[in-house]
Parts: structure tokens; C-alpha cells; sequence
């Protein structure tokens, strides 16, 4: 089959499966689970470092989901509208946990990013470098560097000014990018 | 502040990343769903639970709630009746003087019929005076209640109740007069029903419950004595008349 009827068809079956999630039904409910689930599981992992943690936020994303699918319009796609829930939700989920700080410090902003960093680290590897991250750096980094949030949305999901958005990545990037050299240096070291 | 390749890199291979949730993740979700779908459906129940108190708690209350408005309308009810009141009195006043006349000529008929009855048949049967005296009673206060009918229209039952208990003690009174072998005259008849009307006009006026007086009646019963001084009046004038025309012509013929 063509891929481009293949996607039709695909958003045809999702949003026969949408009709009928708003009528309760529960097993085009479980069908939606199914087709987003990992992918959101993977999102909220992003933010919380423990999966078990994790999975408890996505499935409060998805009650949500499914509990408020009548104010799903079809104007974006329809994982696009997950994934906002399940990052709002990871968010008040870790504030529900604690207190989470956004430390401001006078910062002297320099372009020092090196691109010869390493590139081919797994993904585990990415992840295990950004739980490093303090809570405050690693939401702000993921939000802006992998969700694509501008700073003016950070800000406002995480109630904080834009200027703290700014030094939080700058700080986050920073960070970041000594463990990697840390990493680079190991592995050139060992091999 | 762009993005850096890095960045990008790592973006892209998150992206691609997938996460399978735990064997039961779907199973908690679904349970939450049947919950909420269960406190959904308990929603309209508790609304008509509601509901029905609050009609519950009205049909309680709504029957202070007509006293009240009883008693706030009262004013309304009096001031409506009063315009109609206004004409029935006019034309009462109008008819007063037939009704009034009706009851005259019925009462001096009455009158009459008693006092050629009773001389007829004086020493005759007791019964037959009994009944004719009740009769009489009965007619003159029948034509009186016509008379006070617009003031006294609400209280008839009160009224007859009483009238019957006179017209019982008037003939009682005839009654024991005749068994102590007393002559009975016009006169005595005429005295005991001559008080028996006042005693009824009396209890009509005012209320011993109550203390109040029936200033609808009173104004009635004033209205019918103002008409018949008048008529006496005229009466007297064509009776002085007659008679100076009587004399005059006496002394003519003289």
C-alpha cells in the first residue's frame, strides 16, 4: 500500500477510535492507549527520573485524555495534544512531589558550544545525562531543546520570568556539556 | 541561543525512543475510567435527590407561605369588593325604598291579618294562634332579611338560628300566657314582637363575640328609618291636609 494512504488511513481508523473514546467506549480507549502510550511513557520519562513514577504520571495524562476528548479539536494532530498533556502533567506531578527550585545567578552569556562533542551516545546514555541535571535545568532543557517550547511558554507553564527560562538552559547546556566532554574524554581515554 | 546539533541530535533520537508501559498500566486506567463513569452516572440521581427536597421542603412550607399571603392580600381583597360594594349599595338604596315599601305592606298586612285573626277567633283554638303568630314572625322577619340582604348575605345561618330561637320564645310566651288563662290582646302581641324585632335587629348590629359593631347594618337599618320618618312625614301632611279640606268642607256645608 502507498504510505501516503497508509497515513490516511491510519487518521481515519484514530479518529473513528476518538468517536468512539467520547461515547466511553472502552475499547477504542484501549486501542488509543495502546498506539500512544509508549511514546508518552517515553515523554514523562524525560522529566522523572524513576519509570514507575512515570508511568503513574502518564496514566493520570491519559484519564485526562480520555476524560476531556470532547474538547479535542481536530485543529492539531492528536498526539501533539497528548503530548501537551502528559508534559503539563509531568510537570505538576514533580511539584506535587516538591518543592522544585529555579536557582538564579548573574550569568555571562558565551557562545562556548563545542560542536565536536560526541554525537553517537545511545539514547540511555542521553537520558541517564539529563537526570544528572537539577530539576530545575532538566525540565527547562527538555521543554526548549527536545519539545521545541519557546521561552515565553516555559515560563508560563512553569510560572517563572522568561529571563529564569533563559539562564536555566544556559546553565542546563553548560552542564550538559562538561559531562559530556567527561564522557568524550573516557571513552578516548579507554579506547 | 539555537539549537545546537547536539541538541538536534538528541531530539531526534528521544524522539524515536518508545517506553512500553507495565502489563497492568491499562488495567489501572481502566478502572479509573469505570470509576469516574460511575460517580457520572450517580450525578443526575443526586440532582433528583435535590431536587426533591427542595419540592419536598416547599410543599412543607407552602402552607405557612399562603397564610402569609393571606394575610398580605387581605388589603387587596377588601379595597376590590369595596367598588362593587359602592353600587350594590346604590342600587340597594334604590331598591330599599320598594323592598322597604314590599315590607311595610307586608308587615301592616300581617299585622292586620293577625289582629282580625286573633279577634275572630279569640277564644278558639291556641294552635291555630300559635302558628299564625309564628307564621307572622316569620314572614315579617323573611321580608326584613330581604331588606338587609347585601349587608347581611354572609351571615344568614347565624341569623335564622337566632330569629327561630325568638320566634320560639314569642311563642312560648303566648304559650304560657294562655296557660296561666291570661287574656291575650293585640297590644301584648304587638309588645312581644315589637321586642323580639328589636332583640333581632340588636343582635344584628353587633357581635357579642366580637364586640364589633356591623356598621354596613347600622348604615342599613338608619337608611330605613330615615325613609320611613319620611314617609310618616308625608303621611301626616296629606293627613292634615285631608283634614283641613275635611273640615273646611264641614263648615261650608254648615
Amino acid at each position: 500500500m502507498n504510505p501516503f494512504l497508509k497515513v490516511i488511513q491510519l487518521h481515519k481508523n484514530e479518529s473513528v477510535l476518538i468517536k468512539k473514546s467520547i461515547k466511553n467506549n472502552r475499547e477504542a480507549q484501549h486501542v488509543l492507549f495502546e498506539m500512544h502510550a509508549p511514546k508518552m511513557l517515553s515523554i514523562c520519562r524525560y522529566y522523572i527520573k524513576d519509570i514507575h513514577k512515570a508511568e503513574e504520571a502518564m496514566l493520570n495524562g491519559f484519564f485526562k485524555v480520555f476524560t476531556n476528548l470532547k474538547s479535542f479539536k481536530n485543529e492539531g494532530s492528536f498526539e501533539g495534544w497528548i503530548r501537551r498533556i502528559m508534559v503539563r502533567e509531568s510537570i505538576s506531578f514533580l511539584r506535587q512531589e516538591k518543592h522544585i527550585e529555579f536557582p538564579v545567578e548573574e550569568i555571562e552569556y558565551k557562545n562556548d558550544y563545542s560542536n565536536n562533542i560526541k554525537t553517537d551516545i545511545e539514547v540511555a546514555e542521553i537520558q541517564q545525562l539529563i537526570d544528572v541535571l537539577p530539576e530545575g535545568y532538566r525540565m527547562v532543557f527538555v521543554m526548549y531543546a527536545i519539545e521545541g517550547y519557546k521561552h515565553h511558554e516555559i515560563a508560563e507553564l512553569l510560572n517563572i520570568t522568561e529571563g529564569t527560562s533563559k539562564s536555566q538552559l544556559f546553565k542546563a547546556r553548560k552542564m550538559l556539556q562538561e559531562k559530556i566532554k567527561k564522557l568524550n574524554k573516557l571513552s578516548y581515554g579507554t579506547n | 541561543m539555537a539549537p545546537i546539533d547536539f541538541e538536534n541530535n538528541i531530539k531526534d533520537k528521544l524522539d524515536e525512543r518508545m517506553l512500553k508501559p507495565s502489563t497492568d498500566a491499562w488495567g489501572k486506567l481502566s478502572e479509573r475510567l469505570d470509576n469516574q463513569d460511575k460517580k457520572n452516572n450517580k450525578k443526575p440521581y443526586w440532582w433528583l435527590g435535590l431536587a426533591a427536597s427542595i419540592v419536598g421542603v416547599l410543599f412543607v412550607v407552602s402552607p405557612f407561605l399562603n397564610n402569609d399571603t393571606k394575610v398580605n392580600d387581605a388589603p387587596k381583597i377588601v379595597n376590590t369588593p369595596e367598588v362593587i360594594q359602592q353600587s350594590k349599595t346604590n342600587r340597594v338604596v334604590v331598591d330599599n325604598d320598594e323592598v322597604i315599601d314590599n315590607v311595610e305592606d307586608v308587615q301592616v298586612k300581617a299585622k292586620r291579618e293577625t289582629i282580625q285573626k286573633v279577634e275572630a277567633q279569640k277564644l278558639v283554638n291556641t294552635k291555630k294562634e300559635q302558628e299564625l303568630v309564628a307564621s307572622v314572625i316569620e314572614r315579617t322577619i323573611v321580608s326584613k332579611e330581604k331588606t338587609n340582604s347585601v349587608a347581611t348575605a354572609e351571615l344568614p345561618k347565624k341569623h335564622m338560628t337566632f330569629e327561630k330561637q325568638k320566634i320560639q320564645d314569642v311563642i312560648a310566651q303566648v304559650q304560657n300566657m294562655q296557660d296561666k288563662n291570661i287574656v291575650i290582646t293585640d297590644a301584648d302581641i304587638e309588645v312581644l314582637l315589637q321586642e323580639a324585632q328589636k332583640e333581632i335587629k340588636r343582635n344584628r348590629l353587633y357581635n357579642e363575640t366580637t364586640g364589633v359593631v356591623d356598621a354596613n347594618a347600622l348604615l342599613q337599618d338608619v337608611e330605613a328609618e330615615l325613609n320611613q320618618s319620611f314617609r310618616s312625614k308625608v303621611f301626616e301632611a296629606l293627613k292634615s291636609s285631608y283634614n283641613s279640606v275635611k273640615t273646611a268642607v264641614a263648615q261650608r256645608n254648615d
